[in-house]
């Protein structure tokens, strides 16, 4: 397991370096840094003095390893829009995309594991049929609609929750329960189909041939191995929803790390967005790093 | 291996069975979701082609007499069976331009990011070794990107037309593609007749694009129709958060946006393209989905 | 001595794309004490199902009907899932083909061997532990307490197949069934578990139901035997009997193809008998086994019952007894 692991990592260093790399493409092939960090009306000298002091003037390759160091360091530069660190917005931010993001996974697996090993014991059934078609309806609901129709359904005409903000726990139900709808028919099709396999295996019949009762060889010997899947697509649909965060926030006015994200590439305020790109970037890599190593203590053949 | 010591017994004959076609027509008739999926996606594309030919208002002009005029059901003027936007637009005008622009955007990603991920797939899983290394590096990193940001800053950065939000999303959606392509050319590089290709000299862009590709069309097809639905749910998304489709184009994500803040007052105005969008993703999901039971091998699912 | 197993008029059903496939078509027999009963035939034939049957752990949509379907004696035709699943595992046990994949790969030995005797004795963990522990000694693996907290992918074939014997040990059932428990293993090995399976069976009186395809294995274990082809028993009786006296033709194609014996054939394969076994879909009369025989005649097609030539030899086929020139030899 131990090379496995090893190899994941290196992979997951790579890729994360990779992405850095684009997200400094992408910042470079912007525009004129030093013009638009001066504004519109600096003089040329203006413009000049800054291309010095940010080390702009210097060759690509040498302003991405200064930078690179820096990020190194956590310092990710300044905000062109707000008189802040990048890294400061961020760890500001940061918090409340994870929490959402946490709370929607928690609420999809909550809803998805047991409506999956429902569907999958019951396969053809009408529970079965519901449940997938269920599942089917919510992969076709765009995110921010969803988001709208609750707002208008709880926030508006029953007045239950805030239409906006996460100042407290309330602010938090809706996007979560967007996040998890989101999430959550996947997770549910994984388990069932999981579960499903599982169940057809020669173990299960061992299982049932020892008289085991029925309740027993499901949550006990199904689950385990019908989970192991789930668990890892668990990890990565965390950081897809953190990624797609900017949506939900955006709909629900939620000052997180995608809102934050959307308000910079509205203001062309670049080296945030570049960050965050990269922090989601990092973050999912660690993710399924995350989930090689929740596979690797699940399954004892990997151990 | 082990065989057993006493070879006693011949296999069983296999039993007579329908003709392959008489039975994939049987089985897409018994598959209830394809049938559907199928139908509603042929009446969305008809409605999205042909609507616009034979519905007589303009989705562009603006009825300024008329703005946010209530459609049908709660009593508002004939002619705009469901009334108008903001600015007087006939919205039923704009829902069949709108599916034209959602079907146009995601058959052209798609069609861009099969194109990309099919051949790094296909070299990936047929060469295998270094090559394979690259691109499921590439594959990581791809995956790596939150799609949304990166389509929004690219989009704000580089200009926005519909070229570019197709370009953009064809190349941000090509990771399945890649990865159904180079597993199945894993899989079928080692199967008998495309070893015998390779020892008769058939060139490796020959085995790759006549023997391999054939044989992976299946899974290509249900990857395209979650692509496809992916697609159209981001260029909403996009559209949705100002940086996709630009006024006066209707897109449904825009649409949507662009009526946000009639929230309460005209919800309609939210739900109508809403529900256009869930019922053509639906659409090509359930299609993709039977695609996906029907090309299975039988008792697998 | 005491009927340990008795079946008469088994059935099983199974619907499939095409209609119902009978892979069971009305079988019976009986296993006493401490005798071990072989069912042979290829596959296909229905003895599997036959096992599982038995189990009530027929796949999903399968239908079991018996006349009588009774173990030491109770009536298992008519109970309910409860009840059925308290003797699986306490009264009748079973070993299974595949001991690569029998085991669950996310538990440990220890855990899988004690699962049994808990559930059905409320066993505490340390005792069933020792018990364990002291039937893998006794069927002969070496360091048994550190097997307890293995997995199975640590493990060979072989071992994991002796492990599926002591799983079934664990309670003491009176009869055990194996379906093709040496198949999957390699010929050194299965020597090895045919040993121990006759040993466990002599030491503690089981009755076994040993299902093969294997005349081999019939020949070395078998006290009685029953012949299966097509979802019906052609052929059965004490297994001296039937390999000195084989009646029903496929019988004879069998025991023809056996290596190292006088009627040796070369390259002795049945698939020198022409034709194929017959669709079990749909309704079938007459002997199965018609299309394949050199014997068959016109009223072959006819509804043919088991009949006994001698007591205890039970043949289905009319021609039997009728004077048979050698198959082809």
């Amino acid at each position: 397991m131990g090379r496995f692991l090893t190899r994941q990592l290196l992979l997951a260093i790579v890729v994360a370096v990779n992405v850095s790399l684009i997200g400094f493409a992408m910042l470079r092939l912007s525009g004129d840094l030093a013009q638009r960090i001066v504004g519109p009306e600096a003089t040329a000298e203006q413009v000049e003095t800054v291309r010095k002091s940010y080390g702009l003037d210097k060759p690509l390759v040498v302003q991405y390893v200064d930078w690179a160091r820096d990020a190194l360091h956590g310092d990710f530069g300044r905000s062109f829009f707000y008189n802040a660190q990048v890294s400061d917005l961020i760890a500001e931010r940061l918090p409340v995309t994870m929490t959402l993001g946490l709370i929607g996974l928690a609420l999809a697996l909550l809803f998805a594991i047991p409506l999956g090993i429902l569907a999958a014991v019951y396969a053809g059934s009408w529970l079965d049929r519901l449940a997938l078609t269920g599942a089917v309806l919510g992969q076709a609901m765009p995110s921010f609609w969803i988001g709208l129709l609750l707002i208008l359904l709880f926030g508006l005409q029953l007045g239950w929750l805030p239409v906006s903000g996460a100042d407290d726990w309330q602010g938090y139900v809706m996007p979560s329960i967007v996040l998890g709808l989101y999430a959550a028919p996947a997770l549910m099709r994984l388990t069932r189909s999981g579960m499903i396999d599982v169940l057809r295996s020669d173990y299960i019949r061992t299982a049932r041939a020892k008289g085991l009762l029925p309740a027993e060889v499901v949550l006990k010997h199904g689950l385990r191995n019908a989970l192991i899947p789930v668990v890892s697509i668990a990890a990565v649909q965390l950081g897809l929803l953190m990624g797609g965060s900017v949506v939900v926030e955006s709909v629900f006015s939620i000052h997180g790390l995608g809102y934050l994200a959307w308000e910079s590439i509205s203001r062309a305020d670049f080296p945030v967005v570049q960050s965050i790109v990269l922090t989601l970037a990092i973050m999912y890599v660690g993710l399924v790093f995350l989930s090689d190593v929740l596979n690797a203590l699940l399954d004892p053949r990997l151990r | 291996m082990s065989k057993p010591a006493t070879p006693a017994v011949a296999t069983t004959a296999p039993e007579s069975r329908p003709a392959p076609f008489r039975r994939l027509l049987k089985r897409i008739v018994g598959n209830s979701g394809t049938l559907v999926g199928g139908g509603l996606l042929l009446l969305i594309v008809l409605a999205a082609l042909l609507g616009p030919v034979f519905y007589p208002q303009d989705p562009f002009a603006q009825d300024v007499a008329n703005r946010i005029a209530e459609p049908f059901w709660n009593g508002g003027p004939a002619i705009h069976p469901l009334g108008t936007d903001t600015l007087g637009r006939d919205y039923l005008a704009r829902l069949l331009y709108g599916g034209r622009i959602s079907l146009l955007i995601g058959v052209l990603a798609v069609s861009m990011a099969a194109a990309i991920g099919v051949t790094l797939g296909l070299v990936a899983g047929y060469f295998g070794g270094r090559v394979d290394l690259v691109v499921r590096f590439l594959i990581t990193t791809r995956l790596a990107m939150p799609v949304v940001l990166v389509a929004l800053s690219v989009v704000a950065t580089v200009g926005n037309s519909l070229t570019i939000v197709i370009l953009v999303l064809g190349f941000l959606i090509w990771d399945r593609f890649a990865v159904v392509a180079r597993t199945t050319a894993m899989q079928v590089r080692g199967i008998d007749y495309v070893k015998a290709a390779r020892a008769v000299g058939s060139s490796h862009a020959r085995i790759i694009f006549k023997e391999i590709l054939p044989n992976i069309s299946n899974g290509l097809i249900v990857v395209a129709t979650v692509e496809l639905a992916n697609a159209i749910l981001l260029e909403a998304a996009l559209s949705f958060l100002g940086l996709g489709v630009q006024p006066p184009l209707p897109s449904w994500g825009l649409m949507i946006a662009e009526a946000k803040d009639y929230l309460f007052f005209s919800p309609w105005l939210i739900t109508l393209p809403g529900i256009a969008l869930v019922l053509l993703v639906l659409a090509i999901n359930l299609l993709g989905d039977g695609v996906r039971d029907i090309t299975a091998p039988s008792g697998t699912r | 001595m005491a009927t340990v197993l008795d079946i008469r008029d088994l059935a099983v059903d199974i619907p499939v794309e095409a209609g119902t496939l009978h892979a069971v078509r009305g079988i019976s027999f009986a296993i006493e004490k401490g005798r071990t009963f072989c069912i042979v035939g290829e596959s296909g034939c229905g003895k599997s199902m036959t096992s599982l049957a038995i189990m009530d752990l027929l796949p999903k949509g399968a239908v079991r009907r018996a006349s009588a379907l009774s173990l030491n004696g109770r009536s298992l035709a008519d109970l309910d899932n409860r009840a059925m699943a308290d003797i699986r595992g306490a009264e009748m046990a079973m070993i299974f083909q595949e001991p690569m994949t029998s085991l669950n790969p996310s538990f440990t030995i220890g855990d899988q061997l004690t699962e049994s005797l808990r559930r059905h004795r409320g066993t505490s963990r340390r005792e069933a532990e020792a018990r364990a522990v002291s039937i893998l000694r006794m069927i002969g693996i070496t360091a048994p307490e550190s097997r307890m907290s293995q997995y199975p992918h640590q493990l060979s074939g072989g071992l994991r197949q002796r492990i599926m014997i002591a799983m079934a040990m664990m309670c003491d059932p009176s009869l055990i069934i194996a379906d093709e428990p040496t198949t999957a293993l390699d010929v050194t090995i299965q020597a090895q578990i045919l040993r121990l399976l006759k040993s466990l069976q002599s030491e503690f009186g089981t009755a076994l139901l040993l299902i093969t395809h294997d005349l081999g294995i019939v020949s070395r274990m078998a006290d009685d035997v029953a012949v299966m082809y097509a979802g019906e028993i052609v052929e059965s009786g004490p297994v001296e009997q039937i390999f000195r006296d084989p009646q029903h033709p496929y019988t004879r194609g069998l025991i023809a193809c056996l290596p190292n014996r006088e009627r040796r054939q070369v390259g002795g394969r049945l698939a020198s008998i022409p034709g194929t076994v017959p669709s079990l879909v749909g309704s079938f009369t007459g002997c199965a086994f018609r299309e394949r025989c050199e014997l068959a005649i016109e009223a072959c097609a006819e509804p043919v019952t088991l009949r006994s030539l001698v007591p205890g030899h039970q043949v289905r086929c009319i021609r039997a007894g009728a004077p048979i020139e050698e198959t082809a030899a």
